[in-house]
């Protein structure tokens, strides 16, 4: 079977749901994915949390950089699809590059709409669309203290909470008799725009907005009934329009949106639709649930199983804006006369409920300040549940939910919705985390795309969690990188491979504060040379001292030197040069460390070239982030009690992976037998030799905390052994943190999973680590050699000491 | 002002420092790009040689315990209260040439030299 090339334009919510459902079906397909933003897949929903401050970009990413490398998906950030040839199926990009497909789904989203007044491109008028919006409205914050909202759906009370929470003055003004229109009756309308306004918002209605006014930056909005309200920052949430440009250049039949059939199919046969673009039995959806529906339909239509039909999606809405709970689902308006409204009022208390009932089934239903009910209206909704028996009280079919407590949501039945965003039952979540013990909401997240939606449901998932899991279950941890660059190192790295950045200073240019810190110029210099293995120019001023000098600075500001001496062996050779040099060069003190080598101490930096060429042994890495040494025992060679050639395997781990750059330092030990003598089981990865076989543990230490390694396998033969350690070795350098060791790492990743990656995966993914493996080793040099003969910089080793009788010169200013 | 040459321009890659010492003065001097500045090469926290330091903007990591030192001021603004001195540097000849007996404690402003062991200071640049 031939291998169809696949490319997706559009890196939203639609487009990645609706790849991940087609990935499931494992189709033997190459996907190429073009991204006009420059960021991975995000949870557009919740940039108004970004804009509150609540969460951060890298807090609403869907699917990170590893989840598009696991799929083999080739990811284009940053750029257009400008131009489609349906007919020789080619699209072409805004960077001129042009790519053939033999199938092309198009996810491209909408447009926010604006409407045609005067003044929208004013400085200070914005549009919330994506994170360059919400970056720009966030530092217009900075400098504005009034803000108008201009529409007041969905999008734009989103907006206004956020702006709030930025400290503005916001007023929202909207072209309809009340809030929310789209999603609301006139009372909930009503109730909507009282609890609006006690939260500090002024909400005017009626408004038909004539002009933005002001010079170069707005300064106000002027209405058709001659009205006015200062402003400093506008942003317009007008609505939306579907983003249908490229489906016009294809040739697509488009209406309001892209038209598609119950099949999901365009009028072209190579050419699919998801999401807000599309036009479905004359419908355009604006939230996320139908686009997920359509997704699944799609991946059945696109992978040869046509067989399902998507039948249109039941709208549901859940907002909320700082305690005001609102949810409204289905037919809510009830003109017809044969509609029935059972409803409950309370304004005291700002609560609104109202059901309607069609044809003894429930149809439709809104429900302000109080949405407990939500999912199970919703449920009866899809469901058509007849519910004749239960009329009378529908509106509080169950007891008010005890708010915070975890047992609450464990009563439901397995069979309950708990995203409806993503269709995920209580029971699967449950199962979700005692089959893969997970820990963390975002590994229930990554695992079942629970939440994954709009989000409402986490404190559900989280609930859930914290029941199945009790005293296991782990807070988030963050991983931005530092203050200097906030963005993730998944991403950051992404963003390096894919911008073609090669130097360290260009990303803190370009993501960050320019400036950068001891720790996050260190840490992208790791990055850089991890991505780019020596096709870039090293910019080693961002490096560590150490780093600089391939030495240890020690508390005076000399230098340690430590060559490698692989397993802890050596000879009189070596000795005699080793003598011959602290003599020559009047080292103050000869150690042996713990890693079974020598140390020549108090060496000062000018001498460091000269000492290494004197040497001529390899650099032993004891400054670096890298592989430092393998500690070994005599094991039968020379032992009575060892089972295992610990020496002879010693030498050959450490000349495998030597010269190697790691997140953190990695120490290694062989050992012929459990005695452990070389302590290989407090070590980062160690091979313990046994009768028959050797043991292959990871993350030991025995530094500023002391913990025992774990066993990642057994093994018959010392070439497994090897193996093994090798296919976690390179696993931790391309998944580890900067500064992460391993002892840290395992946990955050999990031992099954590493073991499932590593030394359980299939041959084809071990083959495959092992040659980045190769080829990163290829590259590595020793240090010493190169920069003994020539230095990066003439002046690297090179210190200013005048003669004392150097001369002044004299001048008067 | 008495100006004494020390290394060549061009000699410190940038955003690198290196240690000059003249008679009694041991000092650190950096190469910004822009400029040069110098300041004495002994950090207030325990005497680590800020010339290996990492150079962030105006400011220098001590290769020792990460101390931040403002190369303007020469005040601490991480790490621990502190002040080095700074020296005058001018370019005459091809040769960076640094004024030691003009060497001073520059005053420290409000916010400077102030900073707490447990709260990394902002970057004065950003």
């Amino acid at each position: 079977m031939s291998t169809k090339h696949l490319v997706v334009v559009g890196n939203g919510m639609a487009g990645m749901a609706c790849l991940d459902e087609i990935l499931k079906r494992k189709p033997a397909f190459r996907v190429t994915v073009f991204s006009e933003e420059p960021y991975f897949n995000y949870n557009r929903i919740l940039l108004s949390s970004v804009l509150a401050g609540e969460k951060s970009v890298e807090d609403i990413y869907i699917n990170t950089e590893e989840w598009y490398r696991k799929n083999e998906i080739t990811l284009h950030l940053g750029t257009k699809v400008v131009g489609v040839d349906a007919q020789n199926k080619i699209i072409e990009t805004d960077k001129g590059t042009s790519f053939g497909y033999d199938l092309l789904l198009l996810a491209t989203g909408s447009n926010p709409f604006i409407p045609p007044i005067d003044g929208t491109r004013k400085k200070g008028v914005y549009v919330f669309r994506n994170i360059a919006d919400t970056h720009g409205i966030l530092e217009h914050c900075k400098t504005a203290k009034k803000a108008v909202v201009i529409g007041g759906g969905l999008l734009g009370l989103e907006a206004a909470r956020g702006l709030l929470n930025q400290g503005q003055k916001v007023t929202v003004v909207h072209l309809m008799d009340r809030l929310m229109d789209v999603q609301l009756d006139v009372v909930g309308g009503q109730f909507l725009k009282r609890e609006i306004e006690k939260l500090g918002i002024d909400v005017l209605l009626n408004k038909n907005t004539e002009r933005i006014m002001g010079g170069e930056s707005v300064e106000g909005v002027l209405f058709k009934d001659g009205s006015i309200v200062e402003a400093e920052l506008v942003v317009i949430a007008c609505g939306i329009r579907p983003n249908v440009e490229l489906a016009k250049k294809a040739g697509l039949k488009v209406n309001r949106g892209i038209v598609v059939n119950d099949f999901m199919e365009t009028n072209d046969p190579s050419i699919f639709a998801v999401g807000e673009c599309v036009e479905h039995r004359e419908k355009v959806y604006g939230l996320v649930a139908p686009l997920y529906d359509q997704g699944k339909i799609l991946a059945a239509t696109i992978t040869g199983e046509k067989g399902p039909v998507y039948e249109g999606s039941t709208l549901a809405t859940k907002l909320k804006v700082m305690g005001i709970e609102l949810f409204s689902a289905g037919d809510f308006r009830a003109e017809e006369p044969d509609k029935e409204v059972v409803a409950y009022q309370d304004h005291a208390f700002g609560i609104y409920k109202k059901v309607v009932v069609h044809q003894r089934r429930v149809v439709g239903t809104i429900l302000i300040g109080d949405a407990s009910d939500a999912n199970r209206f919703l449920e009866m909704i899809r469901k058509k549940e007849v519910v004749d028996d239960k009329r009378h009280r529908v509106l509080f079919d169950t007891p008010p939910a005890v708010p915070g407590s975890p047992t609450d949501v464990m009563s439901r039945p397995d069979s309950d919705t708990i995203c409806g965003c993503i269709g995920v039952s209580k029971g699967q979540i449950v199962s979700a985390i005692r089959d893969n013990g997970l820990k963390t909401v975002s590994a229930v997240k990554a695992c079942t795309k629970a939440s994954s939606g709009c989000g409402t449901c986490a404190g559900l998932v989280q609930d859930i969690l914290k029941a199945v899991t009790g005293a296991e279950f782990e807070e988030e941890k963050k991983t931005g990188l530092c203050a200097c660059v906030p963005f993730p190192k998944e991403q950051l790295r992404m963003m390096i491979q894919t911008q073609q950045i090669k130097k360290v200073q260009d990303v803190l240019d370009i993501y960050g504060n320019s400036t950068g810190c001891s720790l996050c110029k260190p840490a992208l210099s790791f990055i850089v040379d991890e991505v780019w293995l020596g096709e870039h120019e090293e910019d080693r001023s961002a490096r560590f001292i150490n780093d600089r000098v391939h030495a240890n600075i020690q508390r005076d500001g000399t230098f340690s030197v430590v060559p490698r001496m692989r397993g802890g062996v050596t000879n009189p050779k070596e000795l005699r040069k080793i003598a011959d040099v602290a003599e020559k060069y009047k080292v103050p003190m000869v150690k042996v460390t713990g890693s079974q080598r020598l140390d020549l101490l108090g060496v000062k930096k000018e001498d460091l070239p000269k000492i290494w060429a004197d040497l001529g042994m390899t650099s032993g890495y004891a400054y670096a982030k890298a592989v430092r040494m393998v500690k070994s025992c005599v094991g039968t060679d020379f032992c009575r009690y060892g089972t295992q050639n610990s020496i002879k395997t010693g030498i050959e781990l450490e000349t495998l992976l030597e010269g190697l750059y790691t997140p953190a330092k990695v120490k290694m030990g062989v050992v012929g037998c459990p005695r452990n003598c070389a302590e290989a089981t407090v070590k980062d990865i160690g091979l313990v030799g046994i009768e028959g076989g050797w043991q292959v543990v990871i993350g030991g230490a025995a530094g500023k905390i002391v913990k025992a390694a774990d066993i990642l396998c057994t093994v018959k033969t010392t070439e497994e052994a090897l193996e093994s350690a090798l296919l976690f070795f390179q696993y931790y350098r391309e998944n580890g943190e900067y500064l992460e060791r391993t002892y840290d790492f395992i946990p955050r990743i999990g031992l099954e999973k590493i073991r499932r990656e590593t030394v359980l995966a299939s041959e084809e993914n071990k083959k495959a680590l092992l040659d980045r493996l190769e080829k990163a080793k290829k590259k590595a040099v020793n240090p010493w050699a190169v920069e003994s003969k020539k230095p990066v910089h003439p002046y690297q080793f090179q210190d200013f000491v005048l003669p004392k009788e150097s001369e002044a010169l004299i001048v008067t200013s | 002002m008495r100006w004494v040459p020390t290394a060549e321009i061009g000699s410190i890659p940038v955003k690198e420092g290196r240690r000059v010492v003249y008679r009694d003065w041991n000092v650190a001097l950096f190469n910004l790009g822009s400029e040069y500045l110098a300041v004495d090469n002994v950090c207030p926290h325990k005497a680590g040689p800020l010339s290996d330091g990492i150079v962030a903007g105006k400011a220098v990591f001590c290769p020792l315990h990460n101390w931040k030192i403002n190369l303007e001021t020469g005040c601490a603004l991480s790490g621990g209260k502190g002040q080095v001195k700074t020296y005058p540097v001018k370019i005459l000849d091809q040769k960076v040439c640094i004024a030691f007996e003009e060497g001073s404690l520059k005053e420290a402003g409000e916010d400077q030299g102030m900073a707490s062991l447990s709260e990394p200071a902002r970057d004065p640049n950003s």
